[in-house]
């Protein structure tokens, strides 16, 4: 076995055992909510699941019969001091199991098998050591005290020398040094104006060039890993699940060099057991079964990563039974198969196998996925198959990209959206659209600035222009200059700028400049809306933004409202209570929508609405009724008195605000 | 009272409260993010993080002008450099007795000066809505 997978399951199995035993200690004391006891089997689930991967049986063992104790404590969401004891001494044997010495697990296993038969000793004491009882003293790991009943270590560590670091400690250091490269580069940039400057000079500076980009690539090393250093023991793992459930599985591993973020790796490998778990227990069918329904005995489960933009896609399918019709029905209602899959507790296997668990698989799988800023998605389809994808952010990943120069400002595209780059040559234009002639087809072409909506001058004849495919579609787009490529690091462009589409963050560039870096998919979609866009202005110069009255007695949310709706165009006056918007309506008579808080002092929301509605020639008038109650009885009230639309400030997000309006000021 | 920044535009002055306030530094070189709406001024890098500026003049409907310095503020995970003349020094403003203006929690007459009291996390929240 790899030296390396067992490092770091030990790493992992300890801390998880720290967590295990300050929660079960927390217990004894009467405290711990249910979320800390779903937390504790969950740990237990997972070390039983990368104990048996690793061909630890008898931590397996013991992670299984601690689960099983915590089973019926999870349905409750409350641990009772009672079965704390014998816990703890499950935990003490594992963390003592770990470095090396296997004394204590049989006794542990004993006093939790005591606690499900029900004749456990009041206080079960024999397997608990002293260290458990001071949870913040960090055990010594390579010197563990040997009970005095424990035979002589069984398996004894060779300790590799590893250093457990914070991630954020590793991105001050990626951090200092992006800016120490970059000090060097201004160095030279300043030494290299001095014509008087030495020679000798010359070569420290280019020697220290070398050196920070030598320290950059240690430091992102540090980051950075493929997928393959954690998936080396999953063939294993595959063949002992497939053994105990007398299935036949071939393992195909696809992809396994897309590197990934080495925090977000820690956990995948667990995952995948969880995921490989389920795939075979619950997916491959019996080798007569498959045979009877004309599919090969032995069925196939790959595993394949990829990336995709900013994220790696990581994804677990096999070629067995799939989830039921009835169960893609219900997911269809319940928003999504991977919401139905994980709620906690379920499972698709009628029986609860020794293997597979009660549908915690997925439960942990998504917990840990979304804790990581991630996703998961499942498809299946009735008799062919299941796959479950984990979308894994990539906050540090490197990506090659190419560098584009339009208007004087540089951007980024993923080399591996890029099919191509040629000179824009042969071009066509047609219903005021223009192509680009490629191989005997034409591919609809762009500006660059016109994606981005920035003034430019106009392109020169013959400028690069980049095929980009995204989806199955292509699209052309030219540029004034190409910078080359190059490996960068990709930066977010943090939450507030988030929202702005079309970018899959920045990078910053050896000069000390930036680059944003542009989706691919963003541009296949813009060609569309760029021909469509030059249309909307066109009729925009006839007719004037239609005028929207936004009514709420709160400042801020009158603010909020007006920012939204004139960045989208519209032009936009207030009032802060039903009365105000009354007289304003009158003032401002070419108002095309209201849009109107329920509660305000004075005259509410309802009330103005009935008496525009009484109004005559304002019969008609949109009104849209924000509130912060999305209760029945309101919404009834609402609709009697005649309101168009409804959005709720809980659920209150700028596009259906702009949706909601945009539809019914179309509709007029 | 409430420990603030005061910081200068043109001949107007805010205070914005130390507890939302990272750093101050010089407004490095911005770079443009086509899209980002009218309230974004660029993107610039400070201790190799990217950082979007705020035109702070045209959310308050100050004189509007090109800055030099930024004050770095944040607000839970959002971050954003306030694009300023000056952050001229730390004072203890009294709480402004009424709501005042958009995007402030009222305005106070403080040695002489009248000074608006910024709502960061409202000022933010401007932000967000405007973006695209």
């Amino acid at each position: 076995m790899d030296e390396r997978l067992l490092e770091i399951f030990r790493e992992e199995a300890l801390e998880r055992v720290d967590r295990m035993t300050a929660v079960l200690l927390a217990a004894e004391q009467g405290t711990g909510d249910a979320a800390a006891v779903a937390e504790l089997f969950r740990d237990a689930h997972s070390i039983k699941g990368s104990a048996s991967m690793l061909g630890h049986d008898e931590v397996g063992a013991l992670a299984g019969a601690m689960e099983e104790v915590l089973a019926p404590a999870r349905e409750r969401g409350a641990l009772g001091p009672a079965a704390v004891p014998a816990l703890l001494g499950g935990v003490d044997a594992i963390r003592a199991a770990v470095t090396g010495d296997l004394g204590a697990i049989e006794p542990a296993v004993a006093a939790l098998r005591d606690l499900l038969t029900g004749d456990a000793p009041p206080v079960p004491t024999r397997a608990r050591r002293p260290a458990s009882s001071a949870p913040t003293a960090v055990p010594a790991r390579t010197a563990a005290p040997t009970p005095a009943t424990a035979p002589a270590p069984a398996r004894p560590a060779t300790p590799q020398r590893m250093l457990r670091v914070r991630a954020e400690s590793v991105d001050e250091l990626l951090a200092a040094v992006g800016e120490t490269a970059l000090h060097e580069r201004r160095f030279e940039h300043l030494a290299g104006r001095d014509r008087t400057v030495d020679e000798a000079l010359h070569q420290e500076l280019e020697r220290g060039e070398t050196l920070v980009g030598d320290l950059q690539d240690a430091v992102l090393g540090l980051r950075t890993l493929p997928l393959e250093t954690v998936v080396g023991g999953l063939p294993r793992a595959v063949r002992d699940i497939a053994t105990e459930t007398e299935r036949e599985v071939r393992l195909q591993l696809e992809g396994t060099d897309t590197p990934l973020d080495r925090s977000i790796l820690d956990g995948i490998g667990e995952l995948l057991v969880h995921l490989l778990r389920n795939a075979v227990s619950h997916g491959i069918e019996p080798p007569d079964e498959r045979e009877a329904l004309g599919k090969p005995r032995r069925g196939t489960i790959r595993i394949h990563a990829e990336q995709r933009g900013d994220l790696v896609a990581v994804t677990c399918a096999d070629d067995g039974r799939g989830v039921s019709p009835e169960l893609l029905e219900r997911a269809r209602e319940h928003g999504s198969l991977a919401d139905l899959l994980a709620a906690p507790g379920f499972s698709t296997a009628d029986a609860v196998s020794d293997l597979a668990g009660r549908g915690v698989g997925l439960d942990a799988v998504k917990h840990h996925v979304e804790g990581l800023g991630g996703s998961l998605e499942v498809t299946s389809e009735p008799g062919a198959g299941t796959g479950v994808t984990m979308l894994l952010p990539l906050t540090l990943a490197i990506v090659t990209v190419l560098l584009v120069e339009r208007a004087g400002q540089p951007f980024g595209l993923p080399l591996s959206g890029i099919e191509r780059a040629v000179r824009g040559e042969r071009m066509h234009d047609l219903h005021g659209r223009r192509s680009l002639e490629l191989d005997g087809t034409t591919v609809p072409l762009i500006d660059l600035a016109d994606v981005l909506g920035t003034e430019a001058p106009a392109l020169e004849a013959g400028a690069p222009v980049l095929i980009i495919a995204s989806g199955g579609r292509r699209v052309a787009v030219a540029c004034d200059r190409l910078l080359g490529d190059r490996e960068t690091v990709v930066k977010s462009l943090g939450p507030l700028l988030a929202p702005v589409p079309g970018y899959l963050g920045a990078t910053i560039l050896g000069d000390g400049g930036i680059a944003l870096l542009l989706d691919p998919a963003h541009l296949v979609r813009a060609a569309d809306t760029v021909a469509a866009g030059r249309e909307r202005s066109a009729a925009a110069v006839s007719r004037p933004a239609p005028k929207v009255l936004v009514v709420d007695d709160q400042f801020t949310v009158r603010e909020l409202e007006r920012t939204i709706l004139e960045a989208a165009g519209y032009r936009v006056c207030t009032a802060e209570d039903g009365l105000a918007a009354l007289t304003a309506l009158d003032r401002e008579v070419d108002v095309e929508c209201v849009v109107s808080d329920v509660e305000m002092p004075g005259m509410g929301g309802l009330e103005l609405l009935e008496a525009i509605r009484g109004q005559a020639g304002r019969s008609t008038l949109p009104v849209v009724i924000v509130t912060s109650r999305d209760d029945a009885q309101m919404l009834a009230k609402g609709a009697d008195a005649g309101a168009d639309a409804w959005v709720v400030k809980s659920q209150f997000d700028q596009q259906a605000l702009l949706d909601t309006v945009g539809r019914l000021i179309s509709l007029q | 009272m409430t420990d603030c920044v005061r910081v200068a535009l043109g001949d107007e002055r805010y205070g914005v409260a130390v507890a939302h306030v990272r750093e101050v530094a010089e407004q490095g070189e911005l770079v443009t993010v086509p899209g980002a709406g009218p309230h974004i001024a660029g993107l610039c890098h400070l201790h190799g993080e990217l950082l979007p500026v705020v035109r702070l003049d045209r959310l308050l409907g100050a004189p509007t002008g090109p800055r030099r310095r930024i004050v770095v503020v944040e607000d839970g995970a959002r971050r954003a450099g306030l694009a300023v003349d000056a952050a001229e020094e730390v004072e203890a403003l009294p709480e402004p007795d009424a709501p005042g203006e958009p995007l402030t929690r009222g305005s106070v007459l403080h040695e002489g000066r009248l000074i608006g009291v910024l709502d960061v996390p409202a000022l933010l929240d401007a932000v967000t809505a405007s973006v695209t």
